[in-house]
């Protein structure tokens, strides 16, 4: 009887040599664990079959090198099993601040908060090591900081207050000054009135900022000590939030309320064009992450809260299953998909966001962690359960190397941390 | 010649294939099509679409029962889709700027072939609102129209020129109604945004406005309601290092700490540019007792002595505007008074 070599036997043949390849490799690697064990029993290295003895006369081998592998995956795994990080939650100081903020481009290797106590002005810095080490940093005191905002990675300063008619004043300082410096300028330097919104970009040289007046709002680029501001922006309408995304570009959204449509524009802080993003949202909040990638917004109309990441490349939107403000999410700088979310535990009744930030409702908070690709979540921390402590974050932000998450609670304005990563063991 | 012609439109009708065709006048007339006869026309919903939005094109035709009828539907000289008594298609707009042309070639089973057409310019149009009332500085919502009171509208508009370029807002006339209703006086050239009193109380304000280019063809519409609010009074604890406590609203039966309780009143949405304005008059009263004029009007000072320990004091206070009744308001809180002293602000 002849063989005739057809199509179908092929495919029979050679999947009956993938199946006894297949058996042969159990049977070895049943062997093979069989052996380790023993070897384990009698206290003898198991190098020899990982092709890293130093004193078998052997050289590392090919499979040997692939069962190292293999080895170390599931280790690592098994490990991560076992001693599953538990985020902390530390209250970093207990007086109320009007800002703070971490540099995330410093590349020291140490994690920073910089932060200006409401109370009298002065500027601190933590640094987040094994132990945590608070510094003051500038004394120059300012009663009654409303907000400030920090520039050139923590080297500057804009504290903000009111004075007596109820203006807004904006002062900015240099945190270590010159001699001559401080000289010529002992109480600083006095930027725009009335200055209704300011942000700095990320690299910390070039600050945004929003005068409102009877013409409307405009919209200036300056250096933190306000020099050569130059217009880029007006609008009839007065209350808007901006965001920096990117290096070039502003995210421009109008001032939320429940129910009411809001718009958010992104402008190029190099040419005039607008590019609309988000238009008749009610209760819209923006928060995109730095590469632009993903827009997170909520929307909100009386207690009803969702929460949704936009993907701009494909304008599509997911909404996500937790609900909360985007204002209280912080995105990820290394994984640009990743965005922390602090979610309050309960919603009850009220007109969100504006009684928020009124200060007439507070939440108690969770914190998630949302992957945007996926849209999935995993709680990271439920401060009130496992800490007996109900923080309502506010201005989240993530450390350079995202083992923290700094916020401040909204009920006391005090400064708190959540340490989400293990420190990485030094090896010996 | 025009058998040929009509042949092929009518198997490219047929076959239902996606091919380039140029429906100008001298194909039409050389397959004796009838163009945009009397009672035909192509609808577009959105009226006026943005750009890449979908939108839907119906054909409205009252003389030919369109469902036993060819139809093939022509988009910038590319068919469509064809097929007997396809009345309506969906078509996504493009940039602005790209115009579109939809035409709809109609066989009826008797009659002259009918094409019609209809051009879709897209262009972007936003109404942004705001109302001018007063809200504390540094609050990150949104001033919220309370009756009576003013409101800003802005329309942000992109609408292209036959040559693709943006008009200028200045180059483009602006209708603005209220309820249905144009108010001339805000109305015209360039008049993209507006100040006008918004509805009285419990009234709820269609405001409309209708772009139009320099034919005077409508090229983008809008609409938006305002609704009649009323203003919101909260108080709020000042103490003299920490200031105002906006951060943390006084809610009823909160207990307050210290010799002095200082007390903010914050009048959110009212009309006023500043709180302390003449134009606003406060009225405090702690248990019923009205209290002097303070200084500033809208902070109250009480000197609690140890007497009031462990009391509760009921504070109200009222606002009267004295240019708009409608915007008066009220508030009263029951607060508890103790003597632990706060670490900060005292």
């Amino acid at each position: 009887m002849k063989f005739a070599p057809n199509k179908s036997n092929i495919y029979t043949l050679a999947t009956g040599i993938i199946v006894v390849f297949v058996i042969i490799l159990i049977a070895w690697s049943i062997f093979l664990g069989k052996e380790n064990k023993e070897i384990q029993k009698i206290g003898k290295s198991t190098d020899y079959f990982l092709g890293n003895s130093d004193n078998s006369g052997f050289t590392s081998s090919g499979f040997g090198k692939i069962i190292n592998e293999i080895k170390n995956t599931v280790t690592d795994k098994s490990e991560e099993q076992q001693a599953v990080f538990k985020p902390i939650l530390t209250q970093l100081h207990t007086a109320p601040i009007a800002g703070s903020f971490t540099p995330v481009k410093s590349g020291s290797g140490i994690d920073y908060i910089y932060f200006t106590e409401r109370t009298t002005g002065h500027v601190f810095r933590i640094s987040m090591n094994e132990k945590i080490n608070t510094t003051r940093i500038l004394h120059t005191t300012i009663p009654n900081v409303q907000e400030s905002i920090f520039t050139d990675s923590g080297r500057g300063v804009i504290r903000r207050y009111l004075d007596k008619e109820n203006n807004i004043v904006s002062i900015y300082n240099p945190i270590t000054p010159s001699k001559d410096y401080a000289e010529e300028n002992p109480t600083g330097i006095y930027l725009a009135d009335n200055i209704n919104y300011l942000s700095v970009n990320i690299d910390g040289d070039t600050i945004f900022y929003i005068v409102s007046s009877a013409n409307g709002a405009e919209g200036f680029l300056s250096s933190p000590r306000g020099e050569e501001p130059k217009k880029i922006w007006s609008s009839w309408v007065r209350k808007w939030n901006a965001q920096w995304a990117g290096t070039n570009n502003l995210l421009l959204t109008q001032k939320p309320s429940s129910g009411l449509g809001g718009v958010a524009f992104l402008i190029n802080s190099t040419k005039t064009h607008e590019e609309l993003l988000l238009s008749y949202v009610p209760g819209l909040i923006t928060n995109i992450n730095p590469s632009m990638e993903y827009l997170l917004y909520s929307r909100a109309n009386e207690d009803n809260i969702s929460l949704f990441i936009r993907d701009t490349a494909k304008h599509t939107d997911m909404k996500i299953p937790l609900t909360t403000l985007a204002d209280k999410c912080v995105w990820s700088n290394i994984r640009t998909e990743i965005v922390y979310c602090f979610v309050p535990k309960n919603i009850q009744n009220g007109i969100y966001p504006d009684q928020w930030y009124q200060g007439l409702i507070h939440f108690s908070d969770k914190l998630w962690k949302i992957n945007a690709i996926t849209g999935e979540s995993e709680l990271l921390l439920s401060s009130e359960e496992e800490y007996n402590t109900v923080v309502d974050a506010e201005n989240p932000q993530i450390s350079e190397s995202e083992k923290y998450i700094f916020f401040t609670n909204k009920k006391d304005q005090t400064l708190w941390s959540i340490k989400i990563k293990e420190n990485e063991k030094i090896s010996e | 010649m025009r058998e040929i012609l009509f042949s092929t439109l009518i198997f490219f009708i047929l076959v239902g294939t996606t091919s380039a065709l140029t429906l100008d006048n001298a194909t039409l007339q050389s397959i004796g099509a009838v163009s945009s006869p009397i009672d035909t026309s192509i609808e577009i919903i959105p009226e006026y679409p943005g750009p890449n939005t979908r939108v839907q094109a119906t054909l409205k035709l009252s003389s030919v029962n369109i469902s036993t009828a060819e139809v093939a539907w022509v988009v910038n000289n590319v068919i469509l889709k064809s097929g007997k008594g396809i009345q309506t298609i969906e078509i996504e707009t493009g940039n602005i700027g790209d115009k579109m042309e939809v035409s709809a070639v109609i066989k009826p089973t008797n009659g002259p072939v009918l094409v019609v057409q209809n051009i879709i310019n897209p262009s972007s149009i936003v109404l942004l609102q705001e109302a001018e009332v007063y809200t504390p500085p540094f609050y990150k919502g949104r001033p919220r129209f309370s009756t009576n009171s003013i409101v800003r509208l802005e329309a942000i508009t992109e609408i292209a020129k036959e040559n693709g370029s943006i008009y200028s807002p200045d180059e483009l006339t602006y209708v603005w109604s209220r309820n249905s209703i144009v108010i001339p006086e805000v109305s015209g050239i360039g008049k993209s945004f507006i100040r006008i009193k918004g509805p009285n109380y419990l009234g709820n304000d269609l405001i409309s406005l209708k772009v139009l280019d320099v034919k005077g063809s409508t090229r983008a519409e809008i609409a938006t309601f305002i609704k009649s609010g009323t203003p919101q009074l909260l108080l709020y604890e000042k103490k003299p290092l920490i200031g105002h406590a906006l951060f943390n609203a006084i809610n009823d039966t909160e207990a307050l700490s210290g010799r002095v309780l200082n007390i903010v009143a914050e009048p959110y949405f009212i009309e006023v540019i500043d709180k302390n304005s003449n134009l606003l008059k406060y009225t405090w009263s702690i248990d019923g007792q009205t209290l002097p004029v303070q200084n500033p009007p809208s902070e109250l000072s009480i000197d609690t002595d140890e007497s009031a320990v462990g009391k509760e004091l009921n504070i109200a206070v009222t606002i009267k505007h004295l240019k708009n009744a409608m915007q008066d308001a009220y508030t009263s809180m029951r607060v508890g008074v103790s003597l632990n002293v706060n670490d900060f602000g005292l």
